[in-house]
């Protein structure tokens, strides 16, 4: 069996990892951490965009198998002595194994229904999160091991690129998915899934497939998400992180994969911007004010621009 | 396909569709045959489109079977029913937007490739997919000239770049026969197939209808353009107010008096 070298896709990724990997070495410390928050949400929202751009579905609560990835990784490594390299693949695998379990119940619905159940799906893993002593209850876990390679223990440049290159890794495996009879057939289900049927595709078993595959994504995005902080609790992995995820798939444009990536920077530098305003403009305002402007900037572009940032740009580009 | 095809294809026995109080199909029964055109006719409200949502497995009926060959199919989806051989088009064709007509036809195919079902167990065609493995590359390259070579058969070669979302409606309908033709039904329901289309493509529609009876296809085809009807179909069912009131030849059927009576009542009413 050979693998094709790259797609479009992934030769685009790894120029971007390239310039990832030479800008750490000049950004002051504060860039170098958005850049590996944003790399590790574009990889969430990546595999998110299959699930909602190509198969038409909503997931509301993506935010728990990050959660998921994040607790499995954190658990072998700290009591089992598991490295983090491996911890992400059993990171992904129990997140994946969980949305197969779930996706018997949630996926017989449809449309509103499916995401009202992954939005409850969401906010019970997070209780699970908050009960359960063994992982550290509401107090969360502590002292996660970072990722090694020999006797290098990552620093956070090492994050930056790690989690760029696995946005790459993510991106280019998109990329041959979309554009394979695999895609096609996602996009066949999500225009006209009675019509597909109606062919002999199986619209369930392939939205199961996709949304397993979209909980691998987040579920290694979570394992390096609990090494880089050292220090995960359930408030990392709430309702409103699931909420972020899908805005960053709509804001970037849900049948795009760079959308997923653009859109992952908007939010997180929207993020940042709104911290450091809304207390100016608004003393008074608290915690998570900025979720209220977050909102209203989606608002504006589902209004301005339906098919998101990057949908606009290439109809820019064709026109 | 792996159905043994018999003389005898589909059997419809004592199918019956019960709408809260409104019988839609009452106790009907009859066959389809290889390589023939069963035409379905009948006045509006006689019960066709609900006898093809029973057929292809859209609704289960409240009483009675429907199977193809030895194997029984009321009880199943409707995506194993089209694995099974038995596919069908729409009164409002199902486009399938954001892919381009070549495209559209190819997901038929790949369906077609796995044995009638998409995906194939278990993930392996993701993950093959994903990899973009030279193996699948090159299977899905053949698709599309697979496709390609379809369209030009069925006249659209010129269409394969279009986005579907462009198409005219009499293009939507064609694009559809030929996506159903792609899969190689044993059985092909069509659903009005020549209702908004003009002249030129009512002929295209039907020179497609009599190649797949020519290639063995048993083709049930509901139309209210009499007239097409009864040229093209070997034999016709006639349906009136969910009950089956006549079968036979075209001629025999539009000399019933039953028949004329159904019809004619209708436009007095």
């Amino acid at each position: 069996m050979s693998f094709a070298p790259a797609n479009a896709h992934g030769r685009v990724a790894l120029v971007v990892l390239a310039v990832v990997a030479a800008a750490v070495w000049f950004l002051p410390a504060y860039y170098t951490g958005l850049l590996t928050l944003i790399g590790i949400y574009s990889l969430v929202t990546i595999g998110l965009n299959l699930f909602m751009g190509y198969a038409g579905q909503v997931s509301l609560g993506q935010a728990a198998f990050v959660g998921i990835g994040a607790y499995t990784s954190a658990v072998l490594a700290v009591d089992l002595h598991v490295t983090p390299w491996l911890g992400a693949v059993g990171g992904a695998a129990v997140a994946a194994l969980v949305a197969y379990v779930l996706s018997f119940v949630a996926l017989r619905l449809r449309e509103n229904l499916l995401a009202l159940a992954t939005l409850a799906l969401g906010i019970v893993i997070n209780v699970v999160f908050n009960e359960w002593e063994f992982i550290g209850g509401s107090s969360g876990f502590k002292d996660i091991p970072g990722f090694t390679l020999g006797a290098f223990t990552f620093d956070p440049r090492a994050y930056a690129i790690l989690s760029w290159a696995l946005v790459a890794a993510g991106i280019w495996f998109a990329g041959n998915l979309v554009r394979s009879s695999f895609g096609r057939t996602l996009i066949a289900i999500s225009a006209g899934e009675l019509g597909a049927q109606a062919l002999g595709v199986d619209p369930e078993k392939l939205k199961r497939q996709t949304f397993v595959l979209s909980a691998v994504y987040a579920g290694v995005a979570g394992a390096v998400y609990a090494s880089y902080q050292s220090y995960i609790d359930p408030s990392s992995f709430s309702f409103l992180l699931s909420v972020n995820f899908v805005l960053m798939s709509v804001i970037g444009g849900l049948r795009s994969l760079w959308g997923a990536v653009i859109g992952a920077a908007i939010v997180v530098a929207l993020g940042q911007v709104l911290q450091a305003l809304v207390p100016l403009v608004l003393p008074s305002a608290r915690g998570d004010f900025q979720q209220f402007f977050l909102g209203a900037v989606l608002i504006a572009i589902l209004i301005l621009l339906p098919r998101g940032l990057a949908g606009r740009l290439s109809e820019a580009r064709r026109a | 396909m792996t159905v043994a095809v018999s003389a005898t294809t589909l059997e419809v026995r004592g199918v019956s569709m019960r709408f809260g109080g409104v019988l839609a199909v009452d106790d009907v029964t009859f066959a389809a045959r290889t390589g023939e055109v069963l035409g379905v006719m009948g006045p509006n409200g006689a019960g066709k489109t609900t006898l093809f949502n029973v057929i292809s497995g859209v609704q289960r009926p409240t009483a009675g079977a429907v199977s193809l060959g030895p194997v029984p199919l009321t009880g199943h989806s409707v995506d194993r029913i089209a694995s099974l051989g038995v596919t069908r088009t729409f009164q409002t064709p199902v486009m399938f937007w954001g892919l381009t007509v070549r495209e559209s036809i190819a997901v038929a195919l790949a369906a077609r490739e796995f044995g009638g079902s998409y995906p194939p167990p278990p993930a392996r065609a993701l993950l093959v997919a994903g990899l973009g493995t030279q193996g699948r590359r090159r299977a899905d390259a053949v698709l599309n000239e697979r496709a390609d070579a379809l369209l030009a058969s069925a006249g659209l070669a010129h269409m394969g770049d279009r986005a579907t979302e462009s198409l005219a409606f009499g293009e939507e309908r064609l694009l559809e026969l030929a996506r159903a033709l792609a899969v190689e039904p044993v059985v092909l329901l069509l659903d009005e197939p020549l209702s908004g289309l003009n002249p030129e493509e009512v002929e295209d529609v039907l020179t497609l209808v009599r190649a797949a009876r020519t290639a063995g296809v048993a083709v049930l085809l509901v139309e209210h353009a009499v007239g097409e009807l009864l040229s093209v179909a070997d034999r016709v069912v006639v349906l009136d107010h969910g009950r089956k009131i006549a079968e036979g030849t075209p001629s025999a059927v539009a000399a019933d008096p039953l028949v004329i009576d159904a019809y004619i009542g209708d436009e007095l009413e």
